[in-house]
Order: structure tokens, then C-alpha cells, then sequence
């Protein structure tokens, strides 16, 4: 047994030894350049004309946060769709990284199409995705949409962003006499106003499950926070205070709203419960506290206070009400959101009389500025973390613009009329 | 030193690390010749290099070199050598790769890689994935992006010993 046992030490010994000479070459970076994505036009066998392609839908997706670049079909070779129809070499020739492809067949149900797609890894010469898609013909945006944050995901290994919707407030402008609060998918189609009044709305906030809204309204003629369905446009006050009642923002759990209320006299951060509708302090100082948020773990809040003499952003701990400061640079920080992994904050930063939309790591405290206009407010973070939509002046106008978080995609938000203000990002909806 | 300003292309920070043994042995019954004790110590050390100049002069400064910890062929190819060969590979990897979004921290994945003396990739194995599958897809992607590696052309007993097979170590975070 012995003997049986020092072979096989020795064995291991030898084993063990030739490993110990293997090269490691550590690959630390990649190539900047976009992700080259083909997106064939999808083979459409339905007996009536496609209103809006599928394959251009997907395209300006791709290609809104600058992280693909997606060749138009005139500069394809080919336009297989099926998965036998590839030719790799066709899609290397033309440095293409991923292929998509697929073909649209009505569907089992009344109304609805079903288009099933293709994703290739042509350097691997590999499907790596394949899957039906299906939604109403009437709605063929939101079934590109889909499809986007599929390929998204696929490529990027985190959730596409693509099928998230935004919501806003317009100030009144040309005939409309009203301030709107409105809604549209993140591209800027399909917008809906949700509420519409000739006194101000303010700080939408989207409850966690993206099937309701909570806002201020000042219709009562003071201001007040109400909740509103999105399906059914139902909505409701909830309890009032004296004096302010402002900056209502969803606990992850979708229980309670964390709000800010002068009724002590200067205004201090509180916890609205929404099954016992009572309200619940958190915050005691006599300095302004305002703007909360909820950490994604919904155990602290991020709040704006200028207890310190200057607005700086502070964290409090629910249970203890325990509260730390978090930013130290600069004599201006506010209206800050936690990222969805709760490890950086972004908030509105003031350097040399300018104000941007700047981040930090909760741990590390180091900053980094990431617009580089003027007048920057209310920066909202996608879902997934990877984009900034903030609202900043052009022309004197307000206008929604975005930025990536690595700082380096810009881009504004288009076809959205009218003065726009208080951009808040949904979660990822299903 | 003069040596360096033979290189054709400017050699960028490769880092070469030998494994570490893998099995610790335990069993204290067994009796493991000195000479072999000292051997496995000797060999746990890394030998990191950042900068090819910098690994020429720690190399030299460690002498005498005992031989018996060190393999002949080791010696007879100079670390600058092996610094230049991966410093081309770890160029045409980078310049084909495009790292996903996913920000994780400490995503790393090791692909082995196994070359024909041509510099062609003709087998590449994930021996440690970083658990996200996008992660690991797009090193591959990217090592089949590169098919075939160019200039590395060297003798063939080099090839053998260090690049027929090799490990490539994705790790943005460094």
C-alpha cells in the first residue's frame, strides 16, 4: 500500500512539475473599437407589407450608446435567414463579429407575429443564440425592442436596456398650458401623458414592479405626493402634512416610499408606509435634508443635506439612523442616486461655478466628473447601470441628454417636444 | 542591456508567472527526499516581469544560479526572449479582443492555448472560467479572431518548451 502510495506521489511529483513550466500571458485590455454587429433584414412570410423593419428598429437599439456599430444591408453580400444560408466567410470578409438573422410567421394567435431569430459568433462560426420571438403585429417595436436586449445580453452579458421606458415632466409650452407628466419608451416613441395640470408636477419616481408612479403635484395649491397606476391612470394622494410634502422615491420592495416633510419645521427625510399608511421619521436635523433614494439592498438612503453649511450627500442607515457623509469635494453635491449595484453613487457636482453629472465609489470616494456641459440636474441611472439620461440646458431650452458611464458616449434625446425636465428611468419591465 | 535595442517591435509589459504546484503533500508518512523539498520550494517562487529591462537586471543580480533548481533549457533561453514572444501574442490577443459591459470586478478567465510552430491555434481549452459566460465567450472570440499568430518565429526548442502550449490569462482589472 505504501509502495502503491509513493508512486503514485512521484507520478504526481513529475505531474505537477511540468505544469510549473507553463508561459501566463496576461491579457489586460481589448480593442476600443464598437462590436461589429449584421443584422440581415428579417425574411418576412406574412401575406400583408411590414410597416416598420425589424432589422432598422434593432439597429438604432444597437447602436444608440455607442457600443455597436451595425451594417446596413447595403453593404451586406448576402442575406441568408435561416441558419443553413451562412456563409462565415461572407460575414468576415466584412470584419462582422456577430450575425443576426431570422425570419417573422404569423402566429398561432390572432394578431400576433412570431419571428424566429438567429444569433452567430462568426469568428467562432457558432450560433450562440436562437429563440422565437413573439408580440402583436401592432406593436413590432416592442417586439424589436426584445430582440435587442436579447442580442444585448447575449454580447454584453448584462440586461439590454432597450424595452425600458422614460418618464418626464413638460414645462407648459406654445398651446399646451399644462405641465405634463408623460411616458414613452426610451427611444423616445410611444409617449403617453400620464397627468396633465396647469399648477407643476415634479420628481417622478417608478415603483420597483414599473407598474406605477409616484410624483408631487402642486394642484391643491400646495405640494403633494400622489400615486398613480400606468395602466388605468387611477391615482391617489397619500396621507398630507403640514407644509412640505416632496421627493417620493420607491423602496425596492415597493412598500414604502421614502419622502421629505417639513411638518417638524425644516424639512427631514421620512418613510411612508404604504399598507399602514403612516409616516415614520428618519432623518432629525435642522439643517435641510431633501432628495432621497433608496440603496438597492433597502437597508440606507442617500439624501442631499446641507447641514454642513454646503449641499453634500449623506447616507443613513434605516435601522440605526445612523448617517455618514459621503462626498467631500467641492462646496456643491445633490440630488444623488445610488448605481443598481449599490456601489457608486451619481449625483449633480458643482467645479468651477459649473454643475455636472459626476460619479464616486461609495468606498474609495473618488470622483469622477462624466458631462462635460453646464447646468446638469436629476441624473437617472439605467437598469443596468451603463447609462446616465440628466436634464441640461441648450439654447436656454431644457432638454434630456445622456451619457455612458465610462464617459464615453454622449448623446440627447430626440423627439421629445417641448421644454422636458426630471428624467426618471423605469426598471426593466417584462 | 545593448541587446534590447534589437528588437524590431517595441516590447510592451508582458507578465510571465510559473504555476504554483498544485497538491501540497500532506501525508507526512512519507518521506520526500530533501533535494526534492528544496526543489518545490525553490519552484513556488513567481517570477514576475513588468518591464523587460527590469527582468534582465533581476535576473542577473540572482547569481550564482543554482543549477539544479533550474532547468537547462530554461537557462539557455534568455527571459527577453520569452518577454518578446509574449508581448507579440498579448498584442494580436488585445487588438482582437472586445471586453463585453459586464463590470463584475475580478472577472478572469485562463484559456490554455496550443500552437503549431507556424504560430496557427490549433486547440484553445477554458481551464478557469470567470462563471459569466459572455466573458469567457468573447475570449474566445477573440483567440478565434486571431486564428494564427504572426512572428513568432524562434528555434524550436523555445517553441517547445514555452509556446507550444501556453495559458492566456483575460483579466481587464489589472
Amino acid at each position: 500500500m505504501n509502495v502503491l502510495k509513493s508512486i503514485f506521489l512521484i507520478l504526481l511529483l513529475i505531474s505537477s512539475q511540468t505544469t510549473l513550466s507553463q508561459l501566463r500571458i496576461e491579457i489586460t485590455g481589448g480593442a476600443e473599437d464598437p462590436i461589429n454587429v449584421a443584422v440581415v433584414p428579417i425574411d418576412w412570410r406574412l401575406e400583408f407589407p411590414q410597416e416598420e423593419y425589424l432589422h432598422e428598429i434593432i439597429k438604432t437599439d444597437l447602436e444608440s450608446f455607442g457600443e455597436f456599430k451595425v451594417l446596413p444591408p447595403n453593404g451586406m453580400l448576402s442575406f441568408p435567414s435561416t441558419e443553413e444560408e451562412v456563409f462565415y466567410r461572407d460575414w468576415r470578409l466584412l470584419n462582422i463579429d456577430y450575425l443576426v438573422l431570422g425570419h417573422a410567421n404569423k402566429s398561432e394567435i390572432e394578431g400576433d407575429l412570431k419571428v424566429t431569430y438567429f444569433i452567430f459568433d462568426v469568428a467562432r462560426e457558432k450560433v450562440i443564440h436562437k429563440a422565437i420571438m413573439s408580440g402583436p403585429i401592432k406593436s413590432i417595436r416592442r417586439v424589436a425592442h426584445n430582440m435587442s436586449d436579447k442580442i444585448y445580453k447575449k454580447i454584453q452579458g448584462i440586461s439590454g436596456i432597450f424595452s425600458t421606458r422614460l418618464a418626464y415632466i413638460d414645462k407648459p409650452s406654445g398651446d399646451d398650458k399644462n405641465y405634463n407628466l408623460r411616458i414613452s419608451d426610451i427611444d423616445g416613441y410611444n409617449g403617453i401623458s400620464l397627468f396633465s395640470s396647469p399648477q407643476p408636477i415634479m420628481s417622478p419616481n417608478w415603483s420597483p414592479s414599473g407598474d406605477k408612479m409616484a410624483y408631487v403635484s402642486f394642484e391643491e395649491g400646495t405640494s403633494r405626493i400622489f400615486i398613480q397606476e400606468i395602466s388605468t391612470g387611477k391615482r391617489k394622494g397619500i396621507k398630507l402634512e403640514k407644509g412640505i410634502n416632496s421627493s417620493p422615491n420607491w423602496s425596492p420592495k415597493g412598500d414604502k416610499l421614502a419622502a421629505v416633510l417639513s411638518r417638524e419645521g425644516n424639512p427631514d427625510i421620512f418613510l411612508y408606509d404604504l399598507t399602514r399608511n403612516s409616516w415614520r421619521q428618519i432623518t432629525e436635523h435642522f439643517g435641510i435634508d431633501t432628495e432621497p433614494d433608496w440603496s438597492p439592498n433597502g437597508k440606507s438612503l442617500l439624501f442631499t443635506s446641507n447641514r454642513s453649511g454646503s449641499p453634500q450627500i449623506y447616507q443613513v442607515n434605516i435601522r440605526t439612523k445612523r448617517v455618514k457623509r459621503l462626498t467631500f469635494e467641492g462646496t456643491y453635491n445633490a440630488r444623488a442616486r445610488y448605481s443598481p449595484d449599490g456601489k457608486s453613487i451619481v449625483f449633480v457636482h458643482r467645479r468651477d461655478g459649473v454643475f455636472h453629472i459626476a460619479t464616486q465609489k461609495i468606498k474609495s470616494g473618488k470622483v469622477r466628473i462624466l458631462s462635460d456641459t453646464s447646468l446638469d440636474e436629476s441624473p437617472t441611472i439605467s437598469p443596468n447601470g451603463n447609462v446616465i439620461i440628466y436634464a441640461t440646458k441648450k439654447l436656454d431650452e431644457d432638454i434630456l441628454a445622456g451619457i455612458t458611464i465610462d464617459g464615453k458616449t454622449k448623446f440627447i434625446l430626440p423627439s421629445l417636444q417641448g421644454e422636458t425636465r426630471e428624467p426618471a428611468w423605469s426598471p426593466i419591465l417584462d | 542591456m545593448k541587446s534590447l535595442s534589437l528588437y524590431k517591435i517595441d516590447p510592451i509589459p508582458a507578465y510571465i508567472v510559473y504555476e504554483k504546484p498544485k497538491k501540497i503533500i500532506k501525508n507526512k508518512r512519507i518521506s520526500i527526499p530533501e533535494e526534492i523539498k528544496a526543489e518545490l520550494q525553490e519552484k513556488q517562487e513567481k517570477i514576475l516581469i513588468s518591464e523587460p529591462s527590469i527582468a534582465l537586471e533581476e535576473i542577473t543580480s540572482i547569481s550564482p544560479i543554482p543549477e539544479k533548481n533550474f532547468n537547462r533549457d530554461v537557462v539557455n533561453f534568455s527571459q527577453s526572449e520569452i518577454s518578446k514572444y509574449s508581448s507579440i501574442i498579448k498584442q494580436q490577443v488585445m487588438s482582437q479582443w472586445k471586453k463585453p459591459s459586464v463590470t463584475n470586478s475580478d472577472l478572469i478567465t485562463e484559456i490554455r492555448i496550443t500552437l503549431v510552430p507556424t504560430g496557427e491555434i490549433i486547440n484553445t481549452k477554458i481551464i478557469k472560467g470567470s462563471g459569466i459566460k459572455s466573458f469567457d465567450d468573447s475570449a474566445l472570440t477573440a483567440i478565434a479572431r486571431v486564428g494564427s499568430f504572426e512572428g513568432l518565429q524562434m528555434p524550436s526548442n523555445l517553441f517547445e518548451k514555452h509556446f507550444r502550449q501556453f495559458i492566456l490569462v483575460f483579466n481587464p482589472n489589472k
